[in-house]
């Protein structure tokens, strides 16, 4: 025993180098939601062209056991009315709002189409979580284990108004997970 | 390293070899020899008693300190990279070693008889292990745990620290060469009545080095490294002798690494390893009692700081403990050599990664009878037998039948079979590892069983004056292998668990030829084919090469001595799902050359000049096969010793 002792300090001589972390700044853009608002010039198949207003949203999803919650009419955070919630890579729809996928269509060209309107619905595969609409929003690398959006605009609908959202990226520019970047359209 | 080394071991020496063999320089070329040189050189590893070399029923491969000074390595990876049939597997885990094809964690570490700590994703990293305290390294192919117990599947590779030698003595290492790459070393050992020692002392450093410059992350770590290491031989009594040994390794390796998504991370590993054992031994050996008692602590600390954010920052600090009884009684009368021990270890492991704190008990018992019956010929029979007793999964017996029948006095045949297993892992117990921040989790589980191997090798070795070579055929069975598996899909996160699940067959040989024409001049070769099968995906195992070669020249001495090793390896298979649709795809990697040169030059009586060259063709890629580059070194080495003058 006394030799284990002796062998544990001597194993334990080299300082601990957990002090040489340093705090580093929080992810970019990623302290709370951040919208940025560009317009957009689209030319219709008859030739018009008509501005379209896109913004640019940065959620801050990092957060493992909160959800964040967006109201896409701001757009801003607002946790008594909103349309969407974020929670690292999984996205919820707010009640009253339904949602459609578009696939292959950029946010640019989005439409609100006739059918394909869904709700998040209860566990049905006994799985543990409820069958969301933005379930598959991503591709996942298995190798990377790295999540890539996939080329899908969702349209989404509450009573007010309807929306178009298409993901960008799953990380910051210091390849922060959690930090959703988001282009929002307002149809 | 040296083919023939491998044919001596199985080979008789006759005394018609014997007398033929020219005379070698004993300082620069002094390989070991079976009964071929005045004193015996003996090796314990393949019976867990001491033989002379060349003379066991199980083949053994000897690298010396001869060879590990002209081979130019600085850490055991460096210097088993091209010995005939092993496999030196290089990725993030740092340089592993693979034997019959089978993974590394199948292969028993042992130094001094001690089990090394510090496995990561199970298999031990070779190239914190440095060389200068090493006096040589025995090699011994196939299912081991009748003798050794756990982890002994496809076999031990068994490092003997140096000893003293008797008297005074001093020597002193120094090398520097490209990428960074400085090596200072010393060692003293004095001798008196009724006491000996030895302590030894090295610093290495290389650089980082970037394979592929499109992105920020590097190839291979910087690396600072410092070891002592003492040997004491005490004799209070003339049917006392006491060991002692303690050793202490302190790695420091930085790197850069890329996250999913982008991330760059400045990643810092301090590894200390530090081991103590006493060794008492009443009698002579072969027929006496010992003990040895040790204790072994590993402490790793892993940082990795991400950089413009400090979202992925980690640290984690992971502590092993062993401590080990070993109890051994050898007794030889008449036509039997018996040997029976008991084994027994405490392990402790704590880990952040670990759900609580890892440990276990296990005690073997091993009985082993080598008997030579007076057959008119040379024959031995050698059956083991070993049962353990493991506080996680309970008793596990094992055993091991080798015969040798020499029908000829430069003919050996040599057949064995055994069983091996190996204990789940600390991390295959217990792991609570929680990715959900990329997607998944992995759990251990407490039901897990060992791995089982049943292996069978026979061969033929011929031994002439100028001439060797050998034939080596084996199989192996593998079942109840541990893998990870989905053990449930969610929405994204997959949670996986380790599951007994994975069988998996490896069948190959090995040919290996020597020739010695003159004093001056040795060529030596091998060839090993490997087919290891993973029986459930019905495909090769990954990252093993089915055609393996190793070839060395070596011109001189006495003054100059040209030695040039080549290692070449043929494609190997890996299955990547590069196109992401959850399904893996058969990827070949070329096949690919290592060749090392080294130059050594007799300066002066106990001064010697090295320089050389590793990795000559530059072989290596960022992914597949992370090797340092092309490195060019120089080196001085001097020696003195209180009986010669000069070198000892």
């Amino acid at each position: 025993m006394r030799l284990l002792i002796l062998l544990t300090a001597v194993a334990g001589c080299m300082p601990d180098i957990s002090a040489t972390l340093d705090a580093g700044p929080c992810p970019e853009g990623a302290e709370e939601v951040v919208a940025d608002v560009s317009t957009t010039v689209v030319v219709t198949d008859s030739g018009l062209e008509v501005p379209i207003t896109i913004a640019q949203l940065v959620v801050d999803a990092t957060d493992y056991d909160n959800w964040v919650y967006i109201d896409l009419s701001v757009p801003e955070e607002n946790s008594s009315l909103w349309q969407l919630a974020f929670k690292r890579f999984e996205v919820e729809l707010g009640s009253n709002v339904d949602a459609a996928i578009l696939d292959g269509v950029p946010i640019e060209e989005a439409y609100i189409p006739d059918d394909g309107w869904q709700v998040d619905l209860p566990d049905e595969d006994d799985d543990g979580k409820p069958e969301r609409v933005f379930d598959e929003w991503y591709d996942y690398d298995y190798e990377t284990h790295t999540l890539t959006p996939k080329p899908l605009t969702y349209i989404v609908r509450d009573p007010e108004a309807a929306y178009a959202v298409a993901f960008e990226a799953y990380y910051d520019d210091a390849g922060t997970s959690g930090v959703v970047s988001l282009r929002l359209r307002v149809l | 390293m040296h083919a023939w080394m491998l044919l001596t071991t199985l080979a008789l020496a006759s005394e018609e070899a014997t007398d033929a063999t020219p005379p070698v320089d004993v300082q620069v070329d002094a390989p070991a020899r079976p009964a071929e040189e005045p004193t015996e050189i003996v090796v314990v590893s393949a019976t867990r008693t001491p033989i002379p070399l060349g003379e066991g029923p199980i083949p053994l491969v000897l690298l010396d300190r001869e060879d590990i000074e002209l081979s130019g390595a600085e850490d055991l990876a460096g210097l088993l990279a091209q010995a005939p049939g092993v496999d030196i597997d290089r990725s993030y885990l740092g340089a592993t070693v693979r034997l019959r094809g089978l993974d590394p964690d199948q292969v028993l570490i042992l130094i001094d008889g001690q089990r090394v700590l510090g496995r990561k994703g199970g298999a031990q990293d070779l190239s914190r292990i440095p060389l200068e305290a090493v006096d040589r390294v025995e090699i011994v192919e196939g299912a081991a745990a009748a003798l050794y117990g756990s982890d002994a599947m496809a076999g031990v590779i068994h490092i003997h620290t140096r000893e003293p030698t008797g008297g005074l003595e001093a020597e002193g290492h120094s090398r520097g060469g490209t990428l960074g790459t400085a090596d200072v070393d010393a060692s003293v050992g004095w001798s008196d009545a009724g006491s000996s020692g030895r302590l030894s002392m090295g610093l290495h450093a290389n650089d980082a080095f970037d394979r592929d410059p499109s992105d920020k992350a590097t190839t291979i770590p910087e690396v600072r490294q410092a070891s002592a290491t003492l040997d004491l031989d005490l004799e209070p009594t003339p049917a006392l002798q006491v060991g002692i040994d303690g050793n202490y390794v302190v790695t420091d390796a930085r790197a850069v690494g890329l996250g999913s998504g982008g991330a760059v991370l400045d990643r810092r590993n301090l590894t200390e390893d530090a081991r103590l054992s006493v060794r008492p031994m009443l009698g002579s050996p072969g027929n006496g009692l010992s003990v040895q008692l040790s204790t072994g602590v590993y402490r790793d600390q892993y940082v990795s700081d991400q950089r413009r954010a400090a979202a992925l920052d980690t640290y984690e600090e992971t502590r092993e403990t062993i401590g080990q009884l070993q109890v051994q009684g050898d007794h030889t009368t008449g036509e039997h050599a018996l040997t029976a021990a008991l084994d027994s270890l405490v392990e402790n492991m704590e880990s952040a990664r670990l759900d609580g704190t890892g440990q276990r008990q296990r005690v073997g018992i091993v009985l082993q009878d080598m008997w030579t019956p007076d057959a008119g010929v040379r024959l031995q029979v050698v059956p083991s037998a070993r049962v353990d007793v493991d506080s996680q999964f309970g008793s596990w017996p094992t055993g091991r039948l080798a015969i040798r029948l020499d029908p000829h006095d430069r003919i050996a045949l040599q057949a064995s079979g055994g069983s091996g297993f190996r204990a789940p892992t600390f991390r295959e117990l217990y792991l609570d590892f929680d990715n959900s921040a990329v997607g998944y989790r992995v759990d251990g589980s407490t039901d897990l069983k060992p791995e089982r191997s049943v292996g069978f090798s026979g061969g033929v070795t011929w031994t002439g004056e100028a001439l060797w070579w050998s034939l080596r055929g084996s199989h192996d069975l593998l079942t109840d292998l541990i893998t990870t598996d989905l053990i449930r899909e969610r929405n994204g996160p997959d949670r996986y668990g380790y599951i007994n699940i994975e069988e998996a067959a490896s069948t190959g040989g090995t040919a290996s030829v020597g020739i010695q024409p003159s004093s001056v001049l040795k060529i030596d070769g091998s060839y090993t084919l490997t087919v290891a099968k993973d029986l459930v995906e019905d495909r090769l195992l990954p990252g093993r090469a089915p055609h393996r070669g190793t070839t060395s020249l070596r011109v001189g001495p006495p003054t100059t001595v040209l030695n040039i090793r080549a290692g070449i390896e043929g494609p190997r298979p890996f299955y990547p799902d590069a196109d992401g649709d959850g399904y893996p795809e058969t990827e070949w990697m070329d096949a690919w050359a290592g060749v090392d040169l080294t130059v050594t030059q007799r300066l002066a009586p106990g001064w010697t000049c090295i320089a050389g060259v590793e990795n000559l063709l530059d072989a290596g890629d960022a992914d597949r096969l992370p090797i340092p580059p092309r490195m060019i070194h120089a080196g001085l080495r001097g020696r003195w010793s209180e009986r010669t003058g000069d070198s000892p």
